[in-house]
């Protein structure tokens, strides 16, 4: 092995081991707590282990129904044999996107590499700013599947690049593409739509060349994983996210700015207006480098998805994709880079980190072009290397800053803290009956007391409503009420429910302190966030004195 | 046998050797300010400016026809345009209301650079901010989105034939004076407008 190949390899296990720490440290506790969205992964993949039926009884179901959203599926069985290993844990859920994450560090590296030509540091530069980027380094570490849709249909995307020249490697390409639409939603859409734009823009390579027999046998493998998906576009289930199109926003824009306009131009128009702001907003500097996800759960306190000082990176590399429009590399990259946000941008959440996850492969290899093309003004080695080392300093004290010390005090709560403490207060108390207030501002109770104290996925299936499993694709409406043995969980009946001996469980607004005074409750129970700011309440009802201090009921007397 | 012009890109300004081809790039200049009309006229942004005070309206579309007919001619006269954004700069300086910078530097730092975020936004240009609207500031359409493809050709385009000069003319010095003296202005940052125009129309072209 020559001196700067060996050099190569030595730097890429580095990124690899500096990547493994940033996204496998401390995996039980950052992000604190539990999403909902990740106990609801980790304990279908749970009850599938045991009993090979999902929460709702369903065996081996081909979208999971979790509250409602029916999920492709691939993360949730990737997962079985995790917990089967390692058990129900919350860093079991996370680390299979830690490993994704790993595994698109290789992505990029050799997608560069494959680009790179004579500029040697190319395909390291894009490791390295991929794999400590901030969109990176937040999903390698939630137990969500668009980490792994992200691997997935990366690879794919890597594979069908190669295999413009290679026609061997196409197979697999679109064989991976297929299995992608399996992994996430955003897939679903996005790789039936990079299959067409690269049969069409890549037809010569595709089609018309010795390897085409290489690229049917594979379109054909694609189209019969895609079977059951198909079977599928005739239910219910596969539509749910159609809401989430903004039709009233393109209706509201046509009725009120563009009122003189008939309806067949003001719509279309208002409908582009929407789509090409929302997909404009995929590549504004402004949300790339300097503003974070709107939502707070999706992103990092004080930082954007990548670091502020890329933005020279990216403006440089943008231009070096103009420049190199003509050669077939810029014309993957334009394609992937363009398609990439097309699903998100038909929503109506502006920068949605989740959905557009597959951005971050086109972007980290623009920013690697960019980074590389600056270095080569920096004529001496040693000042190349301060300044990769300052920058990288500067990037890992911002991480640590915003990542691991900010959010898991600010964004504690909305990443489910509480609900680990509310499992194990009821556990403690198994003679006591439990009431616990699901008010639509708390995210559904019962998935995460189901995932942490391990409830039986039997008894789990049984609470469940009969008429989902029957009809599991066309019943798409969810309810968060359920009873799990001694835990009742819906809204509070405040006429009957402070009559029954019970502990009430609820936010801070679902129990004020005037009303407990009023209906002699006592605090039992209470679980605040690192900013002391109160998560839950849990409150001991006292019916007896009730009855006698209070005024007399209709419930006294029985 | 291929037959080139014999008359190189000097040559047709200085010499005028070739009439027709003099011709042509007198038509193709025509051409381009009166697309360029149309991109101001059919701003939303100039319309905004202009019914408010027609002096500034006027100085704008003036400086962006300039602006827009040097793109295709190497040879242009810099003291006018200079002169004529030093007084755009001038009137955005004073038109906008200061921001308190006093805060310490680590605030102030932070402030400008989200100024220049804002400033370099392409969101804020083509579609009012949206759908990342800012907050407690009223936002308003400033080009139709329709010239957007346009902006970028014609961004990149110049990027190949402007002289440094004139970008840190037309774009860096507008930046850097918006990213300084912030964005609470009624017109917003119109010393960006003549740029915009320019590179729209280039893009036109292109």
């Amino acid at each position: 092995m020559k001196k700067t190949k060996k050099l190569s390899v030595f730097l890429l296990l580095a990124i690899l081991v500096l990547a493994g720490v940033l996204y496998f440290y401390k995996l039980n506790a950052i992000p604190a707590g539990l999403y909902v969205d990740e106990a609801v992964a980790g304990y279908n993949a749970y009850s599938l282990l045991k009993t090979g039926k999902d929460e709702y009884g369903k065996a081996f179901p081909l979208a999971l129904r979790f509250f409602g959203s029916y999920t492709p599926p691939l993360f949730v069985y990737l997962l079985i044999p995790f917990i089967w290993l390692f058990g129900l844990k919350v860093w079991v859920i996370r680390s299979v996107s830690g490993l994704s994450m790993l595994g698109g560090i290789l992505i990029v590296f050799f997608f560069l590499k494959s680009i790179a030509g004579k500029r040697k540091r190319l395909s390291l530069t894009g490791a390295l700013i991929f794999a400590v980027s901030p969109w990176t380094v937040f999903y390698a570490r939630i137990g969500y599947e668009v980490t792994l849709a992200f691997f997935v249909y990366s690879l794919a995307s890597l594979l069908l690049w190669l295999g413009l020249k290679k026609p061997k490697f196409r197979i697999a390409g679109f064989v991976l593409l297929s299995i992608s639409a399996y992994a996430a939603h955003t897939e679903k859409y996005l790789a039936p739509l990079l299959m067409v734009l690269l049969l069409i823009f890549f037809r010569k390579e595709f089609i018309f060349s010795k390897g085409k027999r290489a690229t049917f046998f594979g379109l054909g493998l694609a189209f019969l994983v895609q079977l059951p998906q198909i079977f599928l576009i005739k239910t219910a289930a596969f539509w749910n996210k159609n809401d989430l199109f903004y039709t009233k926003a393109i209706a509201n824009f046509a009725k009120t700015r563009l009122a003189g306009l008939p309806p067949v131009l003001s719509i279309p128009y208002g409908f582009l207006r929407e789509f090409c702001s929302q997909t404009l907003t995929y590549f504004s500097p402004r949300s790339l480098f300097f503003l974070p996800d709107p939502d707070p759960q999706r992103s990092i306190p004080r930082l954007s998805v990548f670091y502020g000082f890329m933005v020279l990176f990216y403006l440089v590399g943008i231009y070096q994709l103009y420049i190199n429009r003509k050669k077939s590399w810029a014309k993957y990259l334009l394609i992937l880079s363009l398609s990439a946000p097309i699903p998100a941008a038909l929503t109506g959440d502006p920068f949605s980190t989740q959905r557009a996850l597959p951005l971050l492969l086109p972007m980290a290899i623009i920013l690697a072009l960019g980074g590389e093309r600056l270095m080569v003004f920096i004529k001496k080695r040693w000042q190349r290397l301060l300044i990769i080392a300052l920058l990288m300093v500067i990037s890992l004290f911002q991480l640590r800053r915003g990542y691991f010390i900010f959010l898991p005090q600010e964004r504690a709560r909305v990443w489910g803290l509480g609900f680990k403490e509310l499992a194990e207060f009821i556990r403690s108390r198994p003679q006591e009956k439990f009431l616990i207030d699901q008010s639509s501002r708390i995210k559904p109770v019962y998935i995460e007391l189901a995932f942490f104290n391990l409830y039986p996925p039997e008894k789990i299936q049984e609470a469940a409503d009969p008429a989902v499993a029957k009809n599991y694709y066309a019943k798409t409406v969810f309810t968060p009420f359920c009873k799990l043995e001694n835990v009742d969980i819906r809204n509070i009946e405040w006429e009957e429910d402070i009559y029954k001996e019970q502990i009430i469980i609820g936010d801070e607004l679902a129990v004020s302190p005037d009303q407990a005074k009023e209906h002699f409750f006592e605090k039992v129970f209470e679980v605040r966030d690192p900013l002391d700011i109160l998560i839950f309440n849990g409150f001991s009802t006292n019916p007896r004195e009730k009855c006698e201090k209070g005024l007399s009921d209709i419930h006294c007397l029985r | 046998m291929l037959k080139y012009n014999v008359c190189s890109y000097k040559d047709e300004i200085e010499t005028h050797c070739n009439a027709s081809l003099q011709k042509k790039m007198v038509k193709k200049k025509k051409l381009r300010i009166a697309f360029c009309t149309a991109v101001i006229i059919l701003s939303p942004w100039f319309w905004k400016i202009i019914s408010a005070n027609v002096a500034l309206g006027l100085l704008l579309a003036m400086t962006s026809i300039l602006l827009a007919t040097i793109s295709d001619h190497r040879r242009y006269k810099l003291w006018p345009l200079i002169f004529l954004f030093l007084l755009i700069c001038f009137w955005q300086g004073k038109t906008t209301k200061k921001q308190n910078f006093s805060l310490g530097l680590r605030e102030g730092s932070r402030r400008v650079v989200n100024n220049f975020v804002e400033a370099i936004d392409p969101n804020l240009y083509f579609f009012a901010n949206h759908p990342r609207e800012r907050v407690g500031i009223p936002e308003f359409e400033k080009f139709f989105f329709f010239f957007l493809p346009f902006f970028v050709l014609g961004f990149f385009n110049l990027v190949r034939k402007w002289p440094l000069s004139l970008w840190l003319l037309a774009l860096a010095a507008p930046l850097f004076l918006t990213s300084l003296t912030g964005h609470q202005n009624f017109f917003g940052p119109f010393s960006i407008f003549p740029f915009i125009t320019a590179a729209v129309t280039a893009g036109f072209f292109r």
